[in-house]
């Protein structure tokens, strides 16, 4: 698979371009969640506890959420339905190459760059945050979190390329994907923890694949989830289903395509 | 064998017809009526191996959509196609490695790397072995005085450069088939012809089997022996360019310097004239005409300078796209 690492290295040379817009995003995102952080630590002086969550819990959870939305959280469905409504997706059409495979490739090389920076952002926070953060007590959790990482990304990889290729069937598709992601997003915990919510709430949100991208690697790392295994094979389930869902959800797309044109 | 073989290809697109205004947004929303849009009706026409051939036609012929139809990006309503025998919109990898197509419009280098990563990027979706790789890009590189170019991020290069890295992408993998479509559109006289004796040198030495479509009728005059002209979506004309203006010019234009000033009105019984001051005069007559018109007009002037020159094939594509449109005016099976 020769062709598909040069599309890595050749996005990674491209990311390396926007590596100050990719800066500023992380920036964005840092301000978004010391603004959350402040408000919970306002709410735990007059509360011990929320939930199960103590407040290290929390911002642990929420500099969990940062790294995640980094390397994990997928947004590649922006350039896919512009390739598919400019037509330069005709391009990708001609040449012996899958593009469901090749946009694997760019989210994978892309999550890796940006997962670099994010770390070393991560680090500084730990440190200086170092009396508020819960980490996990053993390496078998820490091994588990690291995988569910890989799975959360897989799926969030496949749920943002199946948004992208919306495009082959809606002709203005930006609000509806707006509308879309922040859905995803919501149920996948990045916003709250899943289980701060009502019951009937919670029980939605467990049936649903969505809550593998953020909620369940955070409830590993902080030691939660008494047993992820069950989890880790709903996940793969998932992950191989939509896989051959996309594939053929490509293919109907193309006979569209086919007949329209761009 | 013929490198393209096309028969009765057909491509009809829907759309919907939607009425003006709020109301007939509304409305649409319940009953839609299609609409039947013909962009090509039922055309044939073959090319062998190695030709260079000229699609010639105004906008919304049917050009880019055959185009497409014979690259696989687009499925057509009826017909056959087949190209290096293989049917073009069954997308064969096998098919896909040995033709090429190149939009004038459209963009398939990254914007932000030199065009040096993007030929990699080709090199290895292509499987082109590195030596062969090295080979046709330096002979590329060379043709088209690109050296130094090559490590420039492709958003800052002009258009002409542009395109030139966009044909040697494209080239890379030595395709048997080549598209081209407005290849020169939008570049400055310059570039268009480096673009053009680029186009016709690798057709001589590769023996690329080249079909170029283009409204640019020195494109086609430069490149291409034989023409197709297509309009309405039907195939008007399929021959040589020198038949073309044979068969559909049947004036020549006679250009006259006198050597002395002249009345500024033409002499009575002299036809066809489009110009006559006193200094110039621009004649259109028939071809058995000008012998008598020339004759007529030496001896009656002190002439300095006098041409006879052949009607702009330019303006008997016009003449072949007035012609009513249902016409067809194919002249081979």
């Amino acid at each position: 698979m020769r062709k598909y690492w040069t599309v890595f290295q050749v996005n990674w040379q491209n990311a390396l371009q926007y590596r100050g817009p990719t800066f500023i995003s992380i920036l964005g995102n840092l301000l978004h969640i010391s603004v959350l952080l402040y408000l919970w630590n306002a709410i735990y002086l007059s509360n011990q506890s929320l939930g199960s969550y103590t407040l290290s819990d929390l911002i642990t959870y929420y500099i969990l959420q940062l790294i995640i939305n980094s390397m994990v959280l997928s947004y590649i469905s922006w350039e896919i339905s512009d390739q598919i409504s400019e037509g330069s997706f005709s391009n990708f059409l001609v040449k012996p190459v899958n593009y469901l495979h090749y946009w694997f490739t760019i989210n994978l090389s892309g999550k890796l760059f940006e997962g670099l920076i994010i770390l070393v952002v991560g680090a500084i926070l730990s440190f200086l945050l170092i009396a508020h953060v819960s980490f996990p007590s053993s390496g078998l959790s820490l091994v588990y979190f690291i995988f569910s990482m890989i799975l959360g990304g897989l799926l969030a990889f496949e749920f943002d390329f199946a948004i992208g290729i919306l495009a082959f069937w809606i002709v203005k598709v930006n609000s509806f994907k707006y509308m879309l992601q922040y859905c995803i997003f919501f149920l996948a915990g990045a916003l709250l923890p899943l289980d701060l919510f009502p019951v009937s709430f919670q029980v939605v949100a467990n049936a649903l694949p969505f809550r593998f991208l953020v909620f369940f690697p955070i409830q590993i790392f902080l030691e939660k989830e008494a047993n992820p295994l069950p989890g880790f094979l709903i996940a793969m389930g998932w992950i191989v289903f939509l896989y051959f869902f996309l594939q053929f959800a490509l293919r109907r797309g193309i006979t569209r395509y086919e007949a329209v044109g761009k | 064998m013929s490198a393209i073989e096309v028969s009765q290809l057909t491509k009809t697109f829907t759309t919907h017809r939607k009425e003006a205004g709020l109301k007939g947004s509304f409305k649409g929303l319940f009953s839609r009526k299609p609409l039947y849009k013909e962009a090509v009706k039922s055309v044939s026409f073959s090319l062998e191996e190695g030709e260079l051939v000229g699609f010639l036609g105004p906008n919304g012929a049917g050009k880019t959509t055959l185009l497409k139809m014979l690259s696989g990006i687009l499925y057509p309503t009826s017909g056959e196609a087949r190209v290096l025998s293989f049917t073009p919109w069954q997308r064969d990898r096998a098919y896909q490695r040995q033709f090429s197509i190149v939009m004038g419009h459209k963009n398939q280098l990254w914007w932000d790397l030199p065009p040096a990563e993007s030929f990699l990027l080709n090199r290895d979706i292509y499987g082109v072995k590195q030596i062969d790789f090295q080979k046709s890009l330096d002979e590329m590189v060379e043709l088209l005085k690109l050296k130094d170019l090559l490590d420039v991020p492709v958003r800052q290069l002009s258009l002409g450069e542009r395109m030139k890295c966009e044909l040697v992408a494209a080239l890379l993998h030595q395709p048997r088939v080549l598209f081209l479509d407005e290849p020169t559109i939008g570049l400055d006289v310059i570039s268009q012809e480096k673009i053009r004796s680029f186009i016709q040198e690798y057709n001589r030495l590769k023996k690329t089997t080249v079909l170029l479509t283009s409204h640019y009728m020195q494109d086609v005059e430069q490149l291409c022996k034989r023409v197709l002209v297509i309009n309405h979506g039907r195939i008007a004309f399929d021959g040589m360019l020198s038949e073309l203006s044979q068969r559909y010019i049947d004036h020549k234009v006679i250009k006259v310097r006198f050597a002395d000033a002249q009345t500024t009105t033409p002499p009575p019984g002299l036809e066809g004239v489009e110009v006559w001051d006193a200094h110039h005069a621009v004649l259109k007559v028939k071809k058995k005409e000008v012998a008598h018109t020339t004759q007529r007009l030496l001896e009656g002037y002190r002439i300095e300078d006098l041409s006879v020159e052949e009607m702009e094939i330019e303006e008997v594509i016009r003449r072949i796209f007035a012609e009513a449109p249902e016409e067809s005016l194919r002249n081979r099976p």
